[in-house]
């Protein structure tokens, strides 16, 4: 088919006295090479610069979205000095775990072998777990049988491996997989029991609650951040204000002799909160202090004013804590409690879908945006 | 502020991003590339007598380029540097080809601007492939059975070019089946290793490599066996095994140099080809010396006596680039290339998943890898082996398979860039969410 085609193209012919000498196109043909030279030189140096523009972007992009293709972390319960405990691994998509640190979860435990598990992301499904051969481990208490029944994680699953014990905690897609059971005795304070129906009602209320004030804790701080921006951008204009009075006082000061110049000020008010303006208000529930609704004694801490503000306050007593076995004085509470919302990104399964949706109907609308 | 100084303001806005629209690196790269491309046609359609042929490529050429390099990324996000590199080789070889045809009474050149559309196409195909298929499980097998039956396909009924019986007739076309089972290769090696399911993959292998050997291909079993090794590091990192897979290829080199003579000839030829340079050596010597006579410039386009060098069209087209641009523009065309590995490879590096990161790997390394093992033969750095220089080199089948090879980064880069929406979607959604007040929220 192509040799048809171009016999019927080659038929086409143009007048011959078009043609140029051979000689003149060999000058032309001569001079060229620089031109084709210098395209080509620039076409390279082109490409490369967008490649490498290309890259530095990605870098920034990382920055920006840290959490960009982890679907969650691991938080380490049980290590050692390597690793210590209520320390968070980001877990990718896909990848392995083990000794060695070229692993996407370095573990460097006794007992964990150099590549000791391989581990996936189902959807729907949770963190499947498989472990290498020769090797074992064990998810909630259940151990790894066969690649025929694979074990999945959950969120707030346990990982045993080696001396190590890891508790995953899901960014995003955990309505799918669900939680992790609940362990013998976890909340109820008593071992061996199964939750009673109200308690079991209870702990749903307390996620919730968690979840509600987790929410209330990133809308104050984002407002904190914009009132910070403000504030900057103002010293910035007063800053450029004050170098222009600057300027105007020399040129004075050059006009009149001996007559001293008032030295500019510099108003650091601006960076005090004004006289009566609290702080961005926070939602009826939080400024209740929900720890007293609890039976856990108000801490300063807990409060916008006072202390640290960066965690939301814990939904559950102190008891409740030292029965649960994982809090220490190292170690943040938020980081092990699976029941809480995550620290970076949670999303919740309708606003995953809702963005995903957004993106699907941007490219297959024609690419706008782009 | 006054009427004329707010249109002043917006006629300098206008402006500014007027400039700036015409800064970005695509519309910059993509402006030379098409200058490029219509001068040189242009130049070449002056060369003997008129025929217009050339006046169409000069239009021709530059707009397809355009328009597969700025229209299709419209209708998916694909990576447009990776398709302006593949669409300037492709251009390229179409130049030279039709440079060559002149006075030859030949149109391979018009018949690889045919081949280049179809590349496109056979892209696109696999771009769609990539981004669309959810469940591989049940295609790869079917793949698999397929790519197995068409790799075989010679011994029964192909005809022998160059020593290879690796070219079967259909309609009156000859195809090269082992160029459209690499494709087959490679999705088959990537899910298979990322399922972390060893026998399926290692099968296959093993398979096509003895079919090959069979069929002499030596320079194509070459490369599914690099490829292979590379992706089986890059899945395991298990690098005592992927030593000893060099370790048995070198093992396997000698052997065959001990067994064949034919091996022993192409080795003795390319360690010194000046005492068989009226026979065996021929095309290496004239290679050489094309490339030696282009010197740093070249001799200018049309000019020089390319077709004095045996198959100058497929194997040992870059002596003829070298001979008519210089040595200089073919070290800037090996950095065209060096550009697309790089880019092949932050496209694999940035996949979210090891099946796409491993599929993306493996389409550059075996592009790569082709283009070192032809252009290390055409300087004589190592053995000339019968491979075709990637998206450049005369050949349907190459070509189709090459701008296949780039549908399965492209498709691969168009995940990514899904992914990365994704993100930003996400992130978006939680700063809105937690701006919004809480009445609304709900």
């Amino acid at each position: 088919m192509p040799s048809e085609i171009t016999d019927f193209l080659s038929s086409i012919t143009l007048p011959s006295d078009l043609a140029v000498p051979a000689e003149i196109y060999e000058l032309i043909a001569q001079a060229a090479r620089y031109w084709f030279l210098l395209l080509m030189a620039i076409i390279v140096w082109r490409s490369f610069r967008w490649y490498r523009r290309d890259r530095r972007q990605a870098k920034k992009r990382l920055k920006l979205l840290p959490d960009a293709g982890f679907v969650g972390e691991m938080v380490v319960i049980e290590g050692n000095e390597a690793l210590k405990r209520g320390q968070a691994l980001p877990v990718p998509r896909e990848g392995t775990l083990g000794t060695l640190r070229t692993n996407d979860l370095c573990v460097p435990v006794e007992g964990v072998a150099r590549r000791h598990l391989w581990f996936r992301f189902d959807e729907g499904e949770g963190l499947r777990i498989e472990p290498m051969r020769g090797q074992t481990a064990s998810v909630d208490g259940e151990p790894f049988k066969s690649r025929r029944e694979p074990l999945y994680m959950a969120h707030g699953s346990r990982l045993y491996v080696g001396k190590a014990q890891l508790r995953l905690r899901l960014f995003a897609g955990f309505e799918g997989t669900g939680y992790a059971p609940r362990r013998d005795g976890e909340g109820s304070g008593s071992e061996g029991q199964a939750q009673p129906p109200e308690q079991a009602q209870a702990a749903a209320m307390t996620q919730q609650q968690a979840m509600q004030q987790w929410m209330a804790q990133q809308q104050y701080m984002m407002q904190q951040q914009l009132w910070q921006q403000q504030a900057y951008q103002q010293w910035l204009m007063q800053q450029a204000a004050l170098q222009q009075a600057a300027g105007r006082n020399g040129q004075a000061e050059e006009g009149a002799d001996g007559e001293e110049a008032e030295p500019p000020v510099r108003d650091d008010s601006i960076f005090m909160r004004p006289a009566g303006e609290r702080a961005p208000a926070l939602p009826q529930e939080m400024e209740a202090e929900p720890d007293e609704a609890e039976g856990v004694e108000p801490s300063d801490e807990s409060s916008p004013e006072g202390g640290d503000w960066p965690y939301a306050p814990s939904p559950h007593s102190d008891a409740e804590w030292e029965d649960l076995a994982y809090f220490g004085d190292e170690m943040d509470e938020d980081l092990t409690d699976a029941a809480a919302p995550p620290r970076s990104a949670y999303v919740g399964h309708d606003e995953a879908e809702r963005a995903k949706r957004k993106v699907w109907d941007r490219y297959f609308g024609g690419g706008r945006g782009r | 502020m006054s009427r004329r100084s707010q249109a002043r303001a917006e006629a300098r806005r206008a402006a500014q991003s007027a400039r700036r629209q015409r800064r970005r690196p695509d519309r910059m790269l993509l402006s030379a590339i098409m200058l490029f491309f219509f001068t040189a046609f242009l130049l070449v359609s002056f060369n003997g007598e008129l025929e217009w042929e050339g006046f169409a490529l000069a239009v021709i050429v530059p707009v397809l380029i355009r328009l597969s390099t700025m229209w299709l990324p419209r209708f998916f996000p694909a990576d447009k540097l990776l398709l302006a590199i593949a669409n300037f080789l492709c251009a390229l070889g179409v130049l030279i080809l039709y440079t060559t045809d002149r006075g030859a009474g030949t149109s391979r050149g018009i018949q690889q601007a045919i081949y280049y559309g179809a590349g496109i196409i056979a892209m696109l195909a696999c771009i769609f492939v990539v981004r669309y298929v959810r469940r591989w499980g049940f295609l790869i097998k079917v793949i698999m059975l397929g790519a197995a039956a068409l790799l075989a396909l010679p011994l029964a009924i192909g005809t022998e070019q160059n020593g290879a019986t690796n070219w079967i007739n259909i309609g009156g076309t000859s195809v090269q089946p082992s160029e459209l089972v690499k494709l087959a290769l490679l999705l088959i090696l990537s899910w298979y290793m990322s399922r972390r399911r060893f026998l399926p993959w290692f099968a296959f292998a093993v398979f096509s490599l003895l079919v090959l050997m069979l069929q002499q291909d030596l320079g194509t079993a070459l490369i599914y066996y690099a490829t292979t090794l590379f992706l089986f590091y890059a899945s395991t990192g298990n690098l005592p095994l992927t030593g000893l897979g060099l370790v048995g290829a070198g093992g396997a080199a000698a052997l065959g140099y001990a067994m064949f003579a034919h091996v022993k000839k192409r080795v003795a030829i390319w360690r010194n080809p000046w005492i068989y340079y009226e026979t065996s050596g021929y095309q290496i010597v004239q290679m050489l010396m094309a490339i030696a006579s282009g010197g740093l410039f070249g001799v200018g386009l049309g000019l020089g006596a390319p077709r004095v060098i045996p198959v100058y069209f497929t194997d040992c087209i870059f002596a003829v680039i070298c001979e008519q641009f210089g040595v200089i523009f073919g070290a800037l065309v090996l950095a065209m290339y060096v550009i697309l590995i790089l880019r092949g490879v932050s496209i694999a590096s940035a996949a979210r998943s090891s099946f796409h990161a491993l599929l993306a790997m493996g389409a550059t390394v075996m592009l790569g890898i082709q283009t070192f093992i032809i252009i290390g033969g055409v300087l004589k750095l190592i053995p000339l082996t019968g491979v075709t220089m990637p998206f450049v080199s005369y050949g349907g089948t190459s070509l189709v398979s090459c701008m296949g090879l780039i549908g399965l980064i492209q498709g691969v880069a168009s995940v990514n860039q899904d992914d990365l929406a994704y993100d930003y979607e996400i992130s978006h959604t939680l700063q809105e969410e937690a701006m919004m007040p809480e009445a609304d929220r709900e």
